[in-house]
């Protein structure tokens, strides 16, 4: 029947890596967004600098998920 | 079909669906066949499987493999005996017609004896097989 097995291994090791990113990197951007405050003001509404590098950490990551989102579709999509 | 087969959280739906497109966009940017149907299931099943404690109903799940292995050589004959009595003339293809609209007005009425609408979608299912209970923690 000629299966090809290179071209399964590839979609295979592709696939997992792939999924395996985006929800990584979508939980780390929940998390860096918990850490920052998740947009719940604070008292004293004195930003440290964590809360700065938390939230650039988030927007990074939904940046990423986004991204490969946008390469996804733009896969599907003819022409 | 998550409830069914294993209780899914708002994390396993991602993990779920996240899997499933890469497989789907993935084989289909290769030019690989496949069946969404079978890519979510199994998806969930996995999801289900990767949370601790995982509890997925293999009876359900038997079942859904079982019905995946009759389907295709049942369709396969169903198709093979249409053909062939529409192939020996005009009565055939009637015949064949009138079938397949008695057979969808037979299925329709099957399907109104227990309606489902929004009041009871979501109801546990009756006589089911008790899950086996996976202890992921280590």
């Amino acid at each position: 029947m000629g299966t090809t097995w290179g071209t399964i291994g590839g979609v295979f090791g592709v696939s997992l890596g792939v999924t395996v990113l985006v929800v990584v990197m979508f939980s780390l951007g929940v998390a860096a967004w918990a850490r920052a405050g998740g947009g719940i003001p604070r008292h004293g509404a004195r930003r440290g600098r964590l809360d700065t590098v938390a939230t650039a950490a988030a927007v990074v990551c939904f940046a990423a998920c986004l991204a490969i989102a946008a390469y996804g579709i733009d896969l599907i999509v003819p022409g | 079909m998550g409830k069914g087969l294993t209780d899914i959280q708002p994390p396993q739906g991602f993990a779920a669906e996240t899997s499933a497109t890469a497989v789907i966009l993935a084989s289909s940017h290769l030019g690989f066949p496949l069946s969404t149907t079978q890519v979510c299931t199994g998806s969930i099943l996995g999801a289900g499987l990767g949370r601790r404690l995982a509890q997925v109903r293999w009876g359900i799940a038997g079942r859904i493999a079982v019905s995946w292995l009759l389907t295709l050589p049942a369709a396969a004959a169903v198709g093979g005996v249409a053909a062939w009595v529409a192939g020996q003339g005009n009565a055939g293809v009637v015949l064949v017609a009138g079938v397949a609209v008695a057979a969808a007005v037979g299925f329709y009425a099957l399907s109104r004896r227990r309606p489902v609408n929004p009041d009871n979608v979501n109801e546990p299912r009756v006589a089911e097989p008790a899950g086996r209970t996976l202890d992921t923690t280590v």
